[in-house]
């Protein structure tokens, strides 16, 4: 989940709290979602958030949010923005699956004081989520006098800068964080950034590219020109974007406006010159949706007057308006969503800002009043297996399901093409995090025995039994894969016998009621001569016996375990 | 699930369950699934380490959810870890001492079986 960080001096400026304490601001911050995770090296609160709330990822968002909370402003706020003056020209060449790009300039900022910082933080993670590593939504922020526009046209107003496409190797800039000029060509194969962006545009023939009267200034979604690189000094910006989607771009771009704003900045906007339309960015307009008072109250529980509920959603930086079909008893609003929300689908997410403003920690929690008649399920039959083992000694586990193969084959003898129980073509785990989990178990006695494998250094005898899930590859299921749950035990002691893993299970097949047979087998990981197929009400789907030294030595265990293995399903009527 | 179920009824779920194992501060913080809105995360004050641990996850389905199972009445859904719970009834600060392959056979033996 996201994480903002906060630096609390900003916080309390920008909320206008300056005496608040540390611990009252985490307080209020969980009553809005947002919970407190630690300190970054620089002192800076961390808090983590549900991904609904991208307006929340820097401290400008988050003081917003807590200003409403507050009561400090109501309502929504549309930014005010003057006439665009600039054109984003797009041109035929921009690669057709990136052809998206939306702008923003906001004048007289000041960045100094650790803001510039706040403005690449939020950058970075609307990268990092919307944004799907500049996949989807890819953000350029330029000091705008640096750049020249050069005019379109006779009658066009104001400057106008170029999205195109550029040959790779064609033209050549100065990228950050470099000293000499590249291709974008080079930029991918010499520049840290660009090798780490280049699989983004590496199959396009023509690569992204943003042009002004000087030249190629940016190479998005890879990097930024050192020409117009912003500094603490910035007081202009241009802000572009460009991805796959408008939407998404202009979502992010609309983030960026009002955070910006928040740090006194005065916002323009772009007119953009798609070939078939032009479109006035940033996207500031107002989305609204209809809501039932009374559906508002069967949610939370709670009994509102009209007044109550539109001050509620004002408090929530919502407007709401008693609709026109509203009659005395069935009122429905009219609720304004501001433009920085990506969250909002449907009128049920308004609820829940609702009552986050009323504040859930006020709502007093009742036992529903739902009489119901209940009866055993099939399952619950099953369930008493493990209660079962419980009651027989055994200490009741709960492993993985994710494991290895060499635990699961290699250290049990068994291979998975021998014909023996637990022998399977495992469920592979593609890009697996780490070796130890690299497959789905197929069979639970090697989870147990590394158990026993990890408390040898533990009084002895130890019973271990699990019940639990285990999955195999299956090319005749619909999922190609089968999962089951197996029921396994195992016996460490050091006059375990046969005779003693026999006894157990036969113990629980005669408390749930299922015959039992045990004719010899052999298998892999259990001695010959001393081991036996399970077969429950005739049916053969376990195996039961004395562990092989072999297996034995590859867990480190210097005394005797026995065990079985079977699947839950044969206690089934 | 039934008619008119509302978040209060919800968080009473919660605060009658833990109550049955002696734990009686929940706290329910707001929080964002894709499936159920509204959500909360559920929080218990660990005994020893005095830390807010998340013991939960919890919300209304949301229709989108229900309208395509038929489903006509109010849902509520959660997930609660079994090993959370474990830590706040017994006082246990590391996960791996209770389940999977690390699981210490004399903390299960230690601990005092409820339910």
């Amino acid at each position: 989940m996201p994480v903002v960080d906060i630096d609390i001096e900003q916080l309390r400026s920008l909320t206008g709290r300056a005496d608040q304490s540390v611990e009252t601001f985490k307080t209020d911050l969980f009553e809005l979602g947002l919970e407190f995770e630690g300190k970054t090296e620089q002192g800076k609160l961390q808090f983590e958030f549900g991904p609904d709330r991208l307006d929340r990822l820097s401290v400008e968002g988050v003081a917003r949010s807590l200003r409403y909370h507050y009561g400090l402003d109501r309502g929504v706020e549309v930014l005010s923005t003057n006439d665009a003056e600039f054109t984003i020209e797009v041109t035929d060449t921009v690669p057709s699956d990136r052809p998206y790009v939306t702008a923003a300039i906001a004048r007289g900022v000041r960045l100094d004081g650790n803001i510039l910082d706040s403005l690449i933080q939020l950058q970075e993670k609307l990268h990092a989520t919307i944004g799907r590593q500049r996949a989807k939504g890819a953000i350029g922020i330029h000091d705008l006098t640096m750049l020249k526009g050069h005019r379109v046209s006779e009658d066009a107003t104001g400057p106008s800068i170029t999205y195109t496409g550029v040959d790779p190797s064609e033209d050549r800039f100065v990228p950050l964080d470099a000293d000499r000029e590249l291709t974008p060509q080079e930029v991918l194969d010499e520049h840290p950034t660009g090798r780490k962006y280049a699989e983004l545009v590496s199959e396009y023939d023509c690569y992204p590219a943003i042009y002004d009267e000087l030249g190629l200034f940016s190479f998005p979604p890879v990097i930024n020109g050192r020409r117009t690189e912003v500094s603490t000094n910035s007081r202009d910006l241009l802000i572009e974007l460009t991805g796959t989607d408008q939407w998404t771009i202009d979502r992010m771009g609309t983030i960026l406006c009002y955070a910006l704003s928040a740090r006194g900045a005065s916002i323009e906007s772009v007119q953009i010159d798609y070939d078939d339309r032009q479109l006035i960015r940033p996207d500031l307009s107002v989305e609204t949706k209809q809501i039932s008072h009374e559906r508002i109250e069967t949610v939370l529980g709670v009994t509102f007057s009209s007044e109550e509920l539109i001050s509620l959603f004002e408090r929530a930086g919502l407007d709401a308006h008693p609709a026109d079909r509203s009659t005395e008893d069935d009122i429905n609003y009219t609720v304004s969503i501001p433009p920085y929300r990506v969250d909002v689908l449907h009128p049920l997410d308004l609820v829940d800002d609702v009552g986050r403003a009323y504040g859930f920690a006020n709502l007093s929690p009742r036992y529903p009043d739902v009489g119901t008649v209940g009866s055993r399920h099939e399952r619950s039959r099953l369930e008493a297996a493990g209660t079962l083992l419980t009651g027989l000694g055994f200490e009741d586990l709960l492993n993985f399901h994710m494991t290895n193969e060499t635990r699961v084959f290699d250290q049990m003898s068994l291979l998975p093409s021998d014909d023996a129980f637990g022998a399977k073509t495992p469920v592979q785990i593609t890009e697996p995090y780490s070796e130890e989990y690299e497959i789905l178990r197929p069979w639970l006695l090697p989870s147990l025995i590394t158990v026993l494998e990890n408390n040898t250094h533990r009084p002895y005898p130890q019973n271990l039994a699990e019940v639990g899930f285990v999955a195999h590859n299956d090319p005749s299921s619909n999922t190609r894969v089968e999962e089951k749950r197996h029921v396994g035990a195992v016996l460490a002691r050091h006059d375990a016998t046969y005779e003693d893993a026999k006894a157990h299970l036969q113990l629980l097949c005669e408390n749930v009621g299922v015959s039992l047979r045990t004719p010899a087998t052999s298998h892999p990981s259990f001695i010959d001569g001393r081991t036996a197929a399970c077969e429950i009400d005739g049916e053969q789907t376990g195996v039961v016996g004395e562990i092989h030294p072999s297996v034995l030595v590859e867990h480190n265990l210097e005394l005797p375990v026995v065990g079985f293995e079977f699947e839950l399903n044969s206690f089934r009527e | 699930m039934a008619e008119d179920l509302s978040v209060r009824d919800l968080m009473g779920t919660f605060v009658e369950f833990y109550e049955q194992f002696g734990i009686t501060d929940i706290q329910f913080k707001p929080h964002y699934n894709p499936y159920t809105e509204p959500s909360f995360e559920l929080f218990g004050r660990h005994p020893t380490t005095d830390e807010l641990i998340e013991i939960g996850n919890s919300g209304m389905f949301r229709e989108e959810v229900l309208t395509p199972l038929g489903v006509e009445c109010d849902v509520m859904a959660w997930g609660l870890a079994l090993e959370r719970l474990a830590m706040l009834t017994t006082g246990a600060e590391d996960i791996r001492d209770l389940h999977g392959t690390l699981a210490d056979i004399q903390f299960l033996r230690d601990a005092e079986v409820s339910y």
